[in-house]
């Protein structure tokens, strides 16, 4: 091939793909979409988002195919970086990140370098639910009881939610927990129950109901606490702390704690994507969380019921979360032990 | 259960999914041996495909890519001392050598065979630990672990050679290294310079590849040789005697995949760790192995290879049986098996013993078809060591930057990729061992892990338990029996008497890098001197002991001089033993051209980072691969051309296109931001 005949061939390819770039409805045909998980292969995050790609593709104009990569990396913070900096702003990239990010630009603003507002949001399909549990033989299991009697409870780190809320409801509550950090994983905080070396930790009925489905029937584990939003397979009796405080100081606290229930794992895009992509995006989003399909993959899979929350909706509440005043930010930090 | 494993045979054997797990084998394969790329990279991406097959086709598709990868990653590690995925970097220690000398088939055939002998080992425990498992698991808690940590950190006086203060001080350097990024504890940033990289700690991978690959492929392209000077062996023949010499360690075999297949069923040592155990081990039980390995012996290469394999079946058992994966591969696996309906844990063994058993054979059959594609090989791929160094450098070199760069796809990725290569032929070139660094690195974050959580859940009362006690009982065996019996020796023999004295002539680059590593301890100190206790403990005990350490070898070598002719067996052998991972590559070579060339070899290397930042990483390969090909090898225009561009598109087809890498951001694509928005060129 001569050489000005590979100029012509690639100067074809490149207005070719401008030629579509510019039509906007099927601007997905024959295009592929690169979902970015924000976690490590395997676990909630990794296999939620692999779920949404297989079952959304159906409902989006243009049925382009979907591929799923891991961006692991300082709690989804990497990969929101990438996505806010540095990813194609055409909508052939997307995020989905553990429920942590918004806390992530409110707590570390010079690591977490987007800006929750100028992102698109696509929309969330579950929320968080954390609650603490223990195990039968645990030396109490009451909420009441470990105000006097002491509970190792189990984390990866403080920087993590299993830490924090537990580390919150002991400030808010004064309960007697101690807490053991710098497990590998939650599945390592369950293996450490298993063999006695610590009596519980805080996680999500869904997480339950995948590791040790039998543990939630045949009363293995008790639930002290709960918080975020109240869950489908919530146990009746179970304590919510926002009915146990009571100040407006306190209330501040739990809805910071909660940032991060509420928004759940969400699905969103690069700032300065064309309004119509996003629109065909939220659109699909929106008959995706009411597709039977993805209904029973979700519940099959992870045994949890779609709590979804749709674009404009997460873009309020990311506005609203952002506007968490400095003197419950340095408080929370305070608690949390995280404000050197 | 004996019908159960019969009928999960016949699962197996059907046509469709043989089919699959031949495919998941040759997936598998390919991955292993591009450095960089692992089991995960493969999974990951083909996970997607297999939710429209039967459970157990899927599994057996992903089970059997995961197998084998740890069966072809010896191929870089044997051919240019690059290891194919972190697992194989022990086997470079013997493995390298072999193809230098001319053996580069013989060392496949044993490690091909000794491979599949694990891999088989490993099924065959998972398929009897089936009903065992939740007791053995259950006996391992933090305490124990820690223990365990202690045991394989005893490993580096022996990963050491000769020099003993080396390889401490080494590995010194790798547990600072591990302490860098968050800490649990006390959430306090540790030398991470407000970077979001740093935070989650150096990765392995690009570590693993400078520290090993980045010298390996400077020697090459500093000696201007080719790896294989003389062409010996005939490979058929070659690869016969790599299987007899197999067979003729069928205990070291055996030991090797017991060590494998046991450490990978217990969640939280890692992929890592086993085969330095394993080569560890048999280092210290192999009679005259202090002296050979690491210079080209067989048994070196055949322990690595065995217990690299086995562990892939003992990993599998954690899975299965507590949903709890004891690799990052399996954690991915776990995904799998949730997506398909199955809930590992006690089900697996009563009511899905089925899945359990088709899994077992999986196992087996892929290693054996890997085997035998490795096998079928094997003479094409001894071949590739007689092609010219100034071909091969390139594409080498290529590969392992963008292989680095899949470890987080960052360009930090990059940085400590140069950062530790630097280092690692600067080790190599003084003559401080390298494998107690990386073992140092790996073990570290572990250690100190283990160590919090049994302190703060036991205080001290962990040194009471039974396994603990026994494990670190072993620890204190291994490390006192080889003093002892110096010491016996010593006593027995005339001693030799030492010379102090200031040697002004022995100020050279080894004390120059000897000062250096002082002031990185030095750094160590003062730099946690202000954290809190839980951070900074393990920073001051590794900073104040690794100061000292390195205290001592830099007076050791200044100040010290053996009298003339060594006269008792130790020293002989002291003098016999050389430090491990390190040759006389560069031959005759004066020192002003070493010097010259190696300038010019890590200036292409910068070259590749900085244009990377300009163009992008992959435009910036073909311009490395044409640049160095044409100017710095001297080869014609055509070779140049039909090289760079082919390697080129094969690398362009494999990340950008199949594996869809995202691409950090470039100057070039800042300021041409169209240019991401159209998928052939979002390489930016």
């Amino acid at each position: 091939m001569s050489l000005q005949k590979c100029y012509v061939l690639l100067v074809t390819l490149v207005l070719s793909n401008i030629g579509f770039a510019q039509v906007g409805i099927d601007f997905y045909a024959d295009r592929t979409i690169t979902i970015l998980v924000g976690s490590g292969a395997g676990g909630t995050t990794d296999l939620t988002g692999r779920l949404i790609a297989q079952h959304i593709k159906k409902f989006i104009p243009g049925n382009p195919s979907i591929i799923v990569q891991n961006m692991p990396g300082g709690g989804s913070v990497t990969m929101t970086n990438h996505i806010a900096r540095s990813a194609p702003r055409n909508g052939t990239v997307l995020g989905y990140s553990l429920p942590g990010i918004i806390t992530a630009q409110l707590m570390e603003p010079e690591r977490a370098k987007y800006d929750g507002r100028e992102l698109n949001w696509i929309g969330s399909a579950l929320k968080y639910t954390g609650i603490i549990s223990v195990l039968h033989t645990a030396p109490v299991t009451t909420l009441e009881g470990t105000k006097h009697t002491e509970l190792f409870i189990g984390s990866t780190g403080r920087g993590s939610p299993a830490h924090q809320f537990p580390a919150m409801a002991q400030a808010l509550l004064g309960l007697k927990f101690n807490m053991i950090t710098g497990y590998e994983s939650s599945n390592d905080v369950v293996l450490a129950m298993e063999r006695g070396e610590v009596h519980g930790q805080s996680s999500s009925l869904q997480y339950w109901a995948i590791s040790r489905p039998d543990w939630l029937t045949d009363g293995r584990i008790a639930h002290l606490l709960y918080v975020g939003p109240p869950d489908s397979l919530a146990l009746p009796n179970v304590p919510y702390l926002h009915d146990l405080v009571s100040t407006e100081r306190e209330k501040a606290l739990t809805e910071f704690i909660e940032i991060g229930s509420n928004l759940g794992w969400p699905l969103f895009a690069p700032p300065d994507v064309p309004v119509d992509r996003i629109k065909d995006l939220r659109v699909a989003f929106s008959a995706l969380v009411v597709d039977p399909d993805f209904l029973d993959a979700i519940e099959n899979t992870i045994r949890a019921k779609v709590n979804p929350s749709i674009g404009n909706e997460l873009a309020e509440f990311v506005n609203q979360a952002l506007n968490t005043p400095d003197s419950v930010l340095s408080e929370a930090k305070n608690i949390l032990g995280l404000d050197q | 259960m004996f019908e159960m494993a019969l009928s999960a045979l016949e699962i197996v054997l059907d046509p469709t999914r043989l089919m699959y797990v031949m495919l998941g084998v040759v997936i598998g394969l390919s991955l292993g041996v591009i450095p960089g790329l692992s089991g995960i990279v493969g999974l990951s991406l083909l996970l997607p495909f297999t939710f429209d097959m039967d459970p157990f086709t899927a599994l057996a598709f992903l089970v059997g890519l995961q197998a084998v990868v740890a069966t072809s990653d010896t191929i870089p590690a044997v051919l240019f001392g690059v290891p194919g995925t972190v697992g194989s970097a022990p086997t470079i220690l013997d493995g390298h050598p072999m193809a230098k000398q001319g053996l580069a088939a013989r060392a496949f055939g044993a490690a091909f065979s000794a491979s599949v002998l694990g891999g088989l080992f490993g099924a065959l425990f998972l398929a009897l630990s089936i009903p065992l498992l939740r007791p053995f698991i259950l006996s391992f808690g933090s305490p124990e672990l820690l223990a365990f940590c202690v045991f394989g950190l005893s490993l580096i006086g022996i990963l050491s050679g000769g020099n003993h203060l080396k390889g401490l001080a080494a590995a010194g350097i790798g547990l600072v290294v591990a302490t860098v990024g968050e800490e649990p504890n006390t959430a306090i940033e540790r030398w991470t310079f407000g970077s979001l990289y740093l935070l989650e700690g150096i990765p392995l991978v690009p570590l693993a590849l400078g520290l090993f690959a980045l010298p390996e492929i400077a020697d090459m392209a500093i000696a201007r040789r080719t790896l294989r000077t003389g062409y010996g062996d005939s490979t058929n023949s070659g690869q016969l005697t790599g299987i007899k010499d197999t067979l003729a360690n069928l205990p070291l075999v055996l030991r090797g995949s017991a060590i494998g297949s046991v450490l990978g069923a217990v969640p939280g040592i890692g992929a890592a760790v086993i085969p330095w155990i394993a080569y560890g081990h048999a280092m210290r039980t192999e009679k005259g192995a202090t002296e050979s390995f690491g210079k080209g012996d067989v048994r070196g290469v055949i322990a690595a290879e065995s217990s690299n394999n086995a562990k892939e079946g003992g990993a599998l058992v954690s899975t299965i049986a507590f949903g709890v994966p004891a690799t990052a591969a399996m954690a991915l696996l776990l995904g799998a098996f949730l997506i398909h309906g199955l809930s590992p844990g006690p089900d697996m063994l009563t009511t899905r013993l089925d899945v359990s058993y088709t899994l077992v054979w999986t196992v087996a059959i892929a290693n054996i078809l890997g085997c035998g594609i490795c096998f079928t090989f094997a003479r094409q791929l001894a071949g590739i060591a007689r092609i010219r160094i100034g071909i091969l450098a390139p594409v080498v070199l290529s590969i392992t930057f963008i292989g680095a760069f899949q470890a987080t796809r960052q360009w930090g990725d990059l940085v400590a990729l140069l950062g530790f290569g630097l280092l690692g032929w600067v080790m190599k070139r003084v003559d401080w061992p390298r494998p107690p660094l990386l073992l140092g690195l790996v073990l570290g974050g572990l250690l100190e892990r283990y160590m919090f959580i049994s302190f703060q859940r036991y205080g001290t009362d962990w040194l009471s338990r039974p396994i603990v006690i026994g494990v670190f009982a072993v620890t204190l065996y291994s490390l006192l029996k080889p003093i002892v019996t110096n010491f016996v020796r010593r006593r027995r023999e005339t001693t030799n008497p030492l010379i102090f004295g200031f040697k002004p002539n022995s100020i050279g680059p080894e004390s120059w890098f000897n000062i250096s590593t002082i002031v990185f301890f030095l750094a160590c100190i003062v730099g946690s001197w202000r954290w809190d206790l839980g951070a900074k403990l393990v920073p001051q005990v590794v900073g104040w002991i690794g100061l000292g350490l390195s205290g001592l070898q830099l007076a050791w070598t200044l100040f010290v001089t053996h009298s003339p002719t060594p006269k008792n067996s130790v020293e002989v052998e002291n003098l016999k033993t050389q430090t491990i991972g390190v040759d006389s590559d560069l031959g005759a070579l004066p020192p002003d051209e070493t010097k010259r060339r190696a300038v010019r070899y890590f200036g292409w290397c910068f070259f590749i980072f900085i244009a990377a930042t300009l163009v992008g990483l992959l435009p910036a390969m073909l311009i490395f691969l044409i640049g160095y090909l044409r100017f710095e090898a001297k080869e014609s225009w055509v070779m140049t051309l039909t090289v760079g561009v082919s390697v080129w598109m094969v690398s362009y087809l494999l990340f950008h296109q199949l594996l869809r890498v995202p691409w950090p951001a470039a100057y070039l694509g800042d300021l041409l931001p169209g240019l991401r928005s159209i998928g052939i060129t979002n390489l930016l």
